[in-house]
């Protein structure tokens, strides 16, 4: 068993993959403040407490050994505020960190075992239980309201337009806005800029973990392309369906969970590519507003089905056969005795 | 002489707690989850559906030991709908005399348990090869397992949504989504992981057999000659074992074997 010095090491290979996360968080997070104040920040800080606390708390119950010092806690809780709009109640980002935490992952054993991604499940959860207060955006500039309050001001979406086939959308928000994030949306998923910066550093830290993201967003890309939801060409449709929502935020940080995703590159590229479809079909026929993490859970569903891959590792399922045979044999020598 | 061995004869009591909790058919075998999923949405709902399991399963394995044996398995399949749709015709009358609510609250659903897979498995399983007293307490057993999976997943959805406990006709909704169906998936995976967690610290014997679903296997299987050898070109295996059929892989691959079983 990992000791806490181990833990919190960078040998660590969750710690390490979880710093690099963090670090990419954190600058998505600071794009997210400069644009929508010191509300983003505490979404973010109230979203991480939860998570950390419910991971410590939870550990403790269960008396296993706490491992919310491999950070895995703390980007999960900081993707669910990356995810949320600003004007979103507290109770929302408490409730979708805590389930992310306590329902999607602790009773799986720890972070190496869980077969849907927590983050997502999270999202999702408070995505099904709050639909309006997850996907209503305020507009940007007007003063900071709580979703439901009286001064709160909607703003309008790529993904608004999209649905509405507007092709006028790109015009209206600009090229500019679309690269620095000052366009109504959730907290981290609107600056196009900063998620490319993010794709340069996965691709040095992590280069196999960008091949699902590849397969998410060329079949995202290309189903766009043939089928175009707005009438100003294929091209603009590609741009407006890939910053709609959280499609390239989730394609960077979620995709390539190396957990619930295939750890063969070429494997992880199907993997992606399910995905990206799985998204862009939600986004065609159902009334979910952002499919993105919706599409992720399907495909943490789907894979394993179809593939007959598991997340379960050979010392996992070791570790779970050797009590049972113990109890076994001794059951057997006991009937043998008697 | 030969020694003829005699299996060992459950009391009625261990033969239904057995049925009932420990080869419970939704929480090992997930079966027949869809009127739990659907309609179980409050205590008085789920109760619903536990009576009305109940009754199609026992009535159904009892006529099938009975009378059905000797029929071929394609009519078979269909007496145990008509069975099924009679019980529940029959349930559904009562249900409606005791409460109206109630049985406009199950919906298409309680309806549906007519062409439940649970009913054709148990008959397939074990009514059509075993007396008619086995059967019905496989069938009560069964149904008693099945109807508290639905009654303990309609109450904690009612406690969820309305805050009551078998009073929900007046009570108003605070969180309406939870009566949606992921809810219901979410509590059936917390109360199978339980009821796995109970049955390897109580009944650690029961485990593998229960989860892997061989218990009733008798037949041995043969070794696959190879690829290339001549015996491969007879006659492709047929399944005729239900259980054979119906296993999972990963029980293959936990007990170490292929997916011929061996």
């Amino acid at each position: 068993m990992q000791n806490s010095k181990e833990i919190l090491s960078f040998r660590n290979p969750i710690f390490r993959y979880n710093a690099d996360i963090f670090a990419i968080c954190l600058a998505l997070s600071s794009v997210g403040i400069y644009h929508w104040g010191i509300y983003a920040l505490l979404q973010l800080l109230i979203c991480s407490l939860t998570a950390v606390l419910c991971e410590s708390i939870g550990f403790k119950a269960l008396l296993k050994k706490n491992t919310a010092g491999d950070l895995s806690a703390l980007t999960t809780g900081m993707i669910i505020a990356l995810l949320l709009p600003v004007s979103a109640p507290f109770y929302v980002g408490i409730t979708a960190s805590a389930f992310a935490v306590l329902v999607a992952k602790l009773p799986f054993g720890d972070v190496r075992n869980t077969p849907f991604l927590p983050a997502a499940a999270g999202f999702c959860f408070a995505a099904m239980m709050f639909t309006e207060a997850v996907f209503t955006y305020p507009a940007v500039g007007s003063d900071f309201a709580f979703f439901g309050s009286e001064g709160f001001v909607k703003g309008k979406t790529v993904f608004d337009m999209l649905s509405e086939g507007n092709s006028l959308s790109l015009n209206v928000f600009g090229r500019v806005s679309l690269l620095s994030g000052a366009y109504p949306g959730a907290i981290g998923t609107t600056s196009m800029l900063v998620l490319l910066g993010g794709f340069g550093y996965m691709a040095v830290r992590h280069p196999k973990r960008l091949f699902a993201s590849c397969g998410y967003l060329l079949s995202a890309a290309v189903l766009a392309f043939l089928f175009p939801r707005v009438n100003s060409g294929r091209l603009s449709s590609v741009i407006i369906e890939l910053c709609a929502g959280g499609l390239i935020f989730t394609a960077l940080l979620l995709i390539t969970d190396p957990v619930t995703s295939p750890r063969k590159p070429d494997r992880a590229f199907f993997y992606g590519l399910m995905g990206g479809t799985v998204c862009m079909l939600l986004r065609y026929f159902s009334k979910t507003p952002d499919a993105a993490c919706f599409s992720i859970l399907i495909t943490n569903a789907l894979w394993p089905a179809l593939t007959g891959e598991t997340i379960l590792n050979k010392k996992t399922a070791e570790k779970y056969k050797k009590p049972l045979m113990k109890k076994k044999q001794e059951g057997i020598r006991k009937a043998g005795a008697k | 002489m030969k020694n003829k061995k005699s299996k060992p004869v459950l009391s009625l009591s261990t033969a239904l707690f057995k049925g009932s909790f420990v080869h419970n058919p939704v929480l090992t075998q997930v079966i027949g989850i869809c009127p739990i999923i659907g309609a179980a949405t409050t205590a008085a709902n789920g109760l619903c559906l536990a009576v009305g399991i109940t009754a199609v399963l026992a009535a159904s394995e009892a006529v099938t030991s009975l009378l059905l044996k000797k029929l071929p398995r394609w009519v078979r399949m269909a007496v145990y709908t008509l069975i099924s749709l009679s019980v529940v015709l029959l349930c559904d009358r009562f249900i409606f005399s005791l409460s109206a609510d109630s049985g406009a609250g199950l919906g298409i659903y309680f309806y549906l348990l007519c062409v439940n897979a649970l009913a054709v498995i148990r008959c397939e399983k074990f009514a059509c090869k075993t007396t008619a007293l086995n059967a019905l307490t496989d069938g009560v057993a069964a149904g008693i397992g099945y109807g508290a999976v639905a009654v303990i997943t309609g109450a904690v959805r009612e406690l969820i949504t309305y805050g009551t406990l078998f009073s929900s006709a007046d009570a108003l909704s605070r969180f309406p989504q939870t009566a949606m169906p992921f809810t219901a998936l979410i509590i059936l995976g917390f109360l199978a992981a339980g009821h796995k967690w109970l049955l390897i610290k109580f009944y650690p014997d029961e485990v593998r057999d229960t989860f892997s679903m061989n218990a009733v296997n008798e037949k041995p299987v043969k070794k696959d000659p190879g690829l290339f050898s001549d015996k491969n070109k007879s006659k492709p295996k047929v399944i005729r074992d239900y259980d054979e059929a119906i296993r999972p892989r990963h029980a293959d691959r936990e007990s170490g074997k292929d997916g011929n079983g061996q």
